[in-house]
């Protein structure tokens, strides 16, 4: 299957390496992603109020350049997901804000685009996984969603479920033990890492806090779905190792 | 045909309508239409004075068609109906002309306003020559009741019926009456143990001839109309001759099935041949067919050969002139709200839950200790799955702020030195007593802090409740070793089933829907067809009583008339027009209408027709025509409306 | 300056603030809370009463729009749009980049700065400089 690909800012800079194990998964998986020929940052974080249309037309750009070939677009990113998933949204439910888009944009977006977080095609290729990992540690994994995934209601990916369970199902259908603790869904602090680095210590120490208590003995191991989220877990505890969920499949296949 | 003479009578009533509308004007402009023999005006025409004006000429000048330009006629149409009938004039021989809501009211222009009023007039008049005599039928009321819920509510309005000299089936589906209350401890304010004020009722109810109880049962089908109501009632299969079994136990002692007493919200298990609580009425076991293995322990143990394992569902029809619908509420489940960890920790319990707790005949014999130890601090939170969009229930339980209340106040009392905390964001201590009884729990030094919690977490071996108190300004964290949540009251799930099987409408919180939210609190929208008790909405005991008694008053009176008159405006069939097309049959929202197969033509049925209009309309070849507002009717009236003489 | 923060505010943002019951639900699951000046349900009461402090204290530029109180919040009422509404007032009314610039760049620890995301940034400049 051919999707097009949008890496955003994160995974082609300091994230690279993260860009690189979704690639390498993907050809595993005999997903082909064909990188988005113009792509601007999604803006990384969506504030727009109703005078302000200029703030989505970095993530309003990216979506016309893909209709130009093709009506799905695959992202990795959590934030660029949110983002591009929220702007349509809007674009499309209100009028007023389109009409004063579409003044800024070369074309304006006829259709909805599809936008797919990688996590869905993985869930698709169960089977395939399965066959192609080589080994399994004895590590639990607590799959920590962030609030990116999981909000706002009703047009995140994961949003529909009081409990989102998707992770943990696609990993223990993998053949891993599960730790559900309560604070998956609970910000990390977010980019506050530079403006409040205590307040982002105080998110990291909560999570870790609910996982301690979920996981009682049980070594773990954390998994994120957001760049963000992996940064400020991994540099703000050392308690449990924390993987993108990608990097982790990858070592798994490759068997690392 | 006979000479149409029609008196028009314009009200001023009072400033207003004569305020905008100058009537004198109104009357000199009809006076001059065809077959309008005498045009008045007066002050208040619905007073005594101003019907007897009417009266007067009726007689005086061989009046036989009347027209009243006044208010809207839901306001005195049955008035002026009963004036001209006391006149000996056929009451349908009225026609009304809104000049007040469609005229006065909605303009300060004097001169449209008169313009518009003559109009409405000109075409009252105009219909009024076209009208027909119509007469009411009368339908007989059949003298006995249904009451489906046997809880506090329905066990009341039975009982009341039942004294009143009237049969009433009492039709429960669990295997015992009581609901709710009998899961209860104590009552608030005045702390009475729940279930020494209901058992006495429910006895009443073994006792009372006139009440036929019909436990384990539950309604399947329902048809007919008010006075007439045909109800197919399905007996579950009990596995226990009830007249046989004496409640001995003996059965149960030797079940080999355990599963989670519905009684005690799962605390507590019970076995597959059971009987709910030791009170139950009618006292004698079931067994729960799901659960049961067959095993025939039981049957074998029994002495009085009480046990059947090959029981069957029966159905059960019965005819009823009234019906009354008391099903009860269910609790909301917590588990709609994650956060609080409901289900992930054993030591969050929803308010039923600690209410069995509490009780000396619960899981805990009313010993309060979770996970085996006595807690030392206790966290109540109000409004869980109420007032909260998040879950759908914008509206507020009602009986939450003072069963928490009460919940708080018997801790205090068997654990002195337990700290309680209860996290509120209002508390509403409306009744009687109410405000009193919370100052008491108050003072007995249950601290109250205002804060919604929003999430439940564990710290070691104690569970932590975050909240904002909204007083202080500060974000606390809470240490407990029980957290209640002050569960809310929903509407059941089988209540929105039975609603559908009787055309009952729902408000939009799918509650049960009263006629008119102020006036008619019992009145459902089906004729003989009454609500009472939590299923129209949340309230406490003394409510869900008075409503009984209300809805019970009600049916009383249905019952004591004997008959109930039918309106006549109503559809019928020219049979010689209907090609049997079937058309208007699905149309109609009162299934009203039946296709006649010898003669192959439809009939209404002029017991269920409500005259909505919407099969005359339907109709392709103009067979069925509407009493009282025919074609010709309306025509002429758009008609006197678009031409001007 | 003279700011009538109220009007201001609903000129750019329909946020149904008024139905606020002050339950304190936001202020309880935001996960930053415990940092900020105003709570964000005392954030809603100030605004309501049109108290114009409400753009000098930290509140709005501690936000991280993790949506937890829209999530939770029993009236439905979205407070990091209320927070990026005030952000966008004071950004547009008193000063163009004021937190970016007192943004002690040199404070931060040299491996923060070379490995954080790059979302980070862009994150930060979306929210603390107007445009």
């Amino acid at each position: 299957m051919r999707y097009l690909y949008y890496p955003g800012c994160t995974l082609k800079t300091t994230g690279k390496v993260f860009d690189d194990s979704i690639k390498e998964v993907a050809k595993v998986l005999d997903i082909e992603l064909k990188e988005l020929t113009n792509w601007y940052c999604c803006q990384a974080i969506y504030t727009p109020l109703n005078d302000a249309p200029s703030l989505i037309l970095g993530a309003m750009r990216n979506l016309i350049e893909t209709q130009r070939e093709d009506d799905k677009l695959v992202t990795a990113c959590a934030a660029c997901y949110n983002v591009l998933l929220r702007a349509q949204n809007s674009y499309f439910q209100d009028q007023l804000l389109k009409e004063r888009v579409d003044a800024y944009l070369e074309e304006e977006l006829r259709e909805r685009i599809k936008i797919i977080h990688f996590f869905e095609l993985l869930e698709e290729k169960v089977e395939l996984l399965n066959s192609l990992i080589k080994k399994r540690n004895s590590f639990s994994l607590a799959c920590y969603y962030g609030c990116l995934l999981t909000r706002p209601k009703g047009i995140a990916l994961f949003s529909n479920d009081i409990n989102p369970q998707r992770l943990e199902n696609l990993f223990s259908k993998l053949g891993f033990n599960i730790i559900d603790f309560g604070f998956k869904t609970r910000c990390c602090g977010s980019y506050l890492t530079y403006t409040k680095e205590e307040a982002v210590k105080d998110c990291v120490e909560k999570i870790v806090l609910s996982i301690e208590e979920a996981a009682g003995n049980n070594n773990c191991q954390i998994l994120t779905t957001c760049p963000l989220c992996q940064f400020n877990l991994e540099n703000y505890q050392n308690k449990y190792q924390v993987f993108y969920f990608t990097q982790f499949l990858l070592s798994l296949i490759k068997g690392d | 045909m006979a000479e149409i003479r029609i008196g028009v009578y314009v009200c001023h009533c009072g400033m207003n309508i004569a305020g905008v509308v100058d009537v004198k004007r109104v009357v000199d402009e009809i006076k001059k239409m065809k077959n309008v023999v005498v045009a008045r005006d007066y002050v208040y025409m619905c007073s005594d004075p101003g019907q007897d004006l009417i009266k007067k000429d009726i007689k005086e000048y061989n009046l036989n068609r009347v027209v009243v330009a006044s208010c809207s006629p839901r306001m005195h149409e049955p008035t002026f109906r009963n004036t001209i009938k006391e006149a000996g004039l056929n009451p349908y021989l009225l026609e009304m002309a809104n000049i007040r809501e469609q005229d006065s009211w909605v303009t300060e222009d004097k001169e449209e306003a008169t313009k518009k009023a003559i109009s409405l007039v000109r075409i009252a008049v105009l219909r009024a020559s076209l009208l027909e005599e119509l007469y009411e039928k009368e339908v007989t009321v059949i003298p006995r009741a249904l009451v489906i819920g046997g809880g506090i509510a329905g066990i009341q309005a039975a009982l009341d019926i039942a004294n009143a000299g009237y049969e009433v089936y009492l039709v429960e589906k669990e295997p015992s009456i009581g609901g709710h209350m009998a899961q209860l401890e104590k009552t608030f304010p005045t702390l009475d143990c729940s279930a020494c004020i209901l058992t006495p009722k429910m006895v009443e109810v073994t006792q009372n001839k006139n009440i036929k109880l019909m436990t384990y049962c539950e309604v399947e089908e329902v048809s007919g109309f008010v006075g007439n109501f045909k109800v197919k009632i399905r007996q579950k299969a009990r596995g226990v001759n009830p007249d046989l079994c004496t409640a001995c136990g003996s059965c149960s002692i030797i079940c080999p099935v355990y599963v989670p007493n519905e009684f005690d919200c799962g605390l507590a298990p019970r076995k597959a041949i059971y009987r709910p609580f030791p009170q139950a009425v009618p006292n004698v076991f079931t067994i729960s067919f799901k659960d049961c293995v067959q095993c025939g322990l039981c049957e074998w143990n029994c002495e009085n050969f009480a046990i059947n394992l090959n029981d069957k569902d029966k159905i059960i029809e019965i005819d009823v002139g009234a019906i009354v619908v008391a099903t009860g509420y269910e609790e909301f489940d917590p588990r709609l709200k994650p956060e609080f960890g409901y289900g992930r920790y054993k030591e969050v319990l929803t308010g039923l839950e600690f209410e069995r707790i509490l009780n000396a005949s619960g899981p805990t014999f009313g010993e309060i200790k979770i996970n085996g130890k006595v807690p030392k601090s206790i966290v109540f939170i109000h409004c869980v799955g109420s007032r909260d969009e998040q879950v759908g229930n914008p509206y507020c339980s009602r009986v939450c702020c003072m069963y928490i209340a009460k919940q708080a106040h018997l801790v205090k009392e068997r654990l002195p030195d337990c700290k309680v905390t209860v996290f509120y964001i209002d508390v509403r201590a409306f009744g009687k007593g109410f405000e009193e009884f919370y100052t008491r729990v108050k003072d007995e030094g249950v601290i109250y802090r205002r804060g919604s919690p929003s999430e439940i977490y564990k710290r070691g071996d104690k569970l932590v409740v975050r909240s904002e108190d909204t007083i202080l300004g500060e974000i606390i964290e809470e240490e407990a070793d029980l957290v209640v949540l002050g569960t809310g009251l929903v509407p059941r799930k089988e209540t929105l089933e039975l609603a559908k099987k009787l055309k009952l409408s729902l408000s939009a919180d799918n509650f049960l829907l009263e006629a008119h939210p102020k006036l008619r609190p019992v009145d459902s929208n089906i004729d003989g067809v009454y609500l009472c008790g939590c299923c129209q909405g949340p309230k406490d005991i003394p409510d869900s009583v008075a409503q009984a008694k209300g809805a019970a008053s009600s049916v009383i009176a249905l019952f004591n008339k004997r008959v109930v008159t039918v309106e006549p405006i109503q559809a019928y069939v020219r049979e010689d027009y209907c090609s049997g097309c079937h058309i208007c049959e699905g149309l109609c929202p009162y299934s009203a209408l039946e296709f006649d197969s010898e003669k192959r033509v439809m009939r209404v049925n002029e017991a269920l027709c409500r005259g909505c209009g919407v099969c005359p309309s339907a109709c392709p070849s103009g067979a069925i025509v509407m009493r009282h507002y025919t074609d010709e009717q309306i025509e002429i009236q758009v008609g006197g409306l678009l031409w001007e003489e | 300056m003279e700011i009538n923060i109220l009007e201001e505010f609903f000129n750019i943002c329909d946020e149904p603030i008024f139905k606020c019951i002050n339950c304190g639900v936001c202020s309880a699951s935001c996960p930053i809370s415990k940092f900020m000046e105003l709570s964000p349900q005392k954030l809603i009461f100030y605004l309501v009463n049109n108290k114009k402090e409400v753009l000098e204290k930290n509140t709005i530029w501690l936000c991280a729009s993790c949506l937890n109180c829209q999530a939770r919040c029993r009236k439905d009422i979205d407070f990091s749009r209320v927070a990026d509404a005030l952000r966008h007032i004071y950004l547009r009314e008193i000063a163009r980049k004021k937190w970016l610039l007192e943004l002690e760049i040199d404070k931060i620890k040299r491996e923060i700065l070379t490995k954080s995301p790059q979302q980070l940034f862009i994150a930060l400049q979306r929210k603390f400089a107007y445009y």
